[in-house]
């Protein structure tokens, strides 16, 4: 892909993308996987997997395996140029008018509107939800189904921090290959 | 000298960041409010709120808005860049090693019970945002004091098909429902 694009296409998200990392996730997933194509459901899972598992801000990490993935190295940094100017320049912003927001934030109709926002958020993001969840139950894979319902009820019903979450999940794959690992070579003798 | 501490300081942070903004938010209290002093308690709460009505990370932005009020826009600009500086290069070389032995079993075996749980992360971050706006409870476990927010209900539901049939863009979903929201709640 064209780097000039990339580079607007992450501005663009990065500036009108109101709320956390899935909600960027979510506006990723929809323009790249089921808009333009340039991604598989697969491929999108992967690097929000990937992007998960590493410090920081969500949306800096999937700039970086996203821009990679897409243009190589040059590609990682431009996309994490797009993603990074719009909160530096937003927020500067904001600092220099600090003094005056204080009335601003009581508005009954800045409720509403920000009230409204979070209903679309949620609509985009079970949508991402709905499709990320359906590549992995096509797998079929018992193990991956039993992560996937376990991790849900840690989270909802006792509020298990997503940190937690993933070591978790990443202690069960390498707990899954050593079994499988052995177990192939006890076939084999 | 303030440059050099603004810009070593959020390296730290930004470093020790695991769990996303909230995770970060707790660890700049700590840093630029207990220990340098370059914000206070009510400017890091006002930051949060600001936070959700503006674009980009939380992190990001608490960064930039502590390196301004420490030193203006140069400050800001070292902060920021000093808090993503980290996850970039964590996640560079996470990415290459990733693209790297991706078709070994080992990494796929991992990636793969990972897979599921970022799924149901993503879906547990669709319960925080739904849930207060529509019945008005901050988690499932209270379901029963739900209280149903018809209006709000309906906007959720139009717009969840607009998602998954016409195909719009999201971003546009999310502004159309925050006019719907100002002319109707």
């Amino acid at each position: 892909m064209n780097k000039t694009k990339l580079f607007l296409r992450s501005l663009i998200i990065s500036a009108t993308t109101v709320g956390g990392g899935f909600v960027i996730i979510s506006v990723v997933r929809a323009l790249y996987v089921e808009k333009l194509k340039l991604l598989t459901e697969e491929e999108m899972l992967e690097m929000t997997s990937l992007a998960q598992s590493s410090p920081g801000a969500v949306a800096i990490n999937l700039s970086v395996v996203l821009g990679y993935k897409l243009c190589g190295i040059s590609g990682a940094a431009i996309a994490v140029l797009g993603t990074f100017i719009p909160p530096l320049v937003i927020m500067s912003l904001v600092a220099a008018v600090y003094g005056m927001l204080g009335e601003f934030r009581n508005l009954e109709i800045v409720a509403n509107i920000m009230t409204g926002m979070q209903t679309g958020v949620s609509a985009v993001v079970l949508d991402a939800a709905l499709g990320m969840t359906v590549t992995v139950f096509r797998e079929r894979n018992v193990l991956r189904c039993a992560v996937f319902f376990i991790a849900m009820v840690l989270q909802l019903c006792f509020s298990v921090s997503s940190v937690y979450i993933i070591l978790g999940a990443v202690l069960v794959g390498i707990v899954s290959f050593v079994i499988s690992a052995v177990g192939g070579k006890n076939a084999v003798h | 000298m303030l440059y050099i501490e603004l810009f070593l300081n959020f390296i730290m942070i930004g470093a020790l960041s695991f769990g996303g903004g909230y995770g970060t938010l707790s660890l700049i209290e700590e840093i630029a409010i207990d220990k340098m002093g370059w914000i206070t308690h009510e400017q890091l709460y006002d930051v949060i709120t600001i936070s959700e009505i503006t674009p980009g990370p939380i992190a990001l932005n608490a960064a930039s808005f502590t390196g301004y009020t420490a030193s203006g826009f140069f400050g800001s600009l070292i902060a920021t860049v000093g808090c993503a500086l980290p996850s970039c290069v964590i996640m560079g070389i996470l990415t290459y090693v990733y693209t790297k032995y991706r078709k070994t079993e080992a990494v796929s075996a991992v990636i793969g019970t990972v897979k599921p749980a970022v799924c149901s992360l993503v879906f547990a971050a669709f319960c925080t945002v739904f849930l207060p706006v529509c019945f008005g409870v901050k988690s499932v476990t209270m379901l029963g004091e739900a209280e149903i927010n018809v209006v709000t209900l309906l906007i959720f539901v139009c717009a969840f098909v607009l998602c998954r049939t016409r195909k719009v863009s999201p971003i546009l979903i999310i502004f159309a429902c925050g006019a719907v929201g100002a002319v109707l709640l």
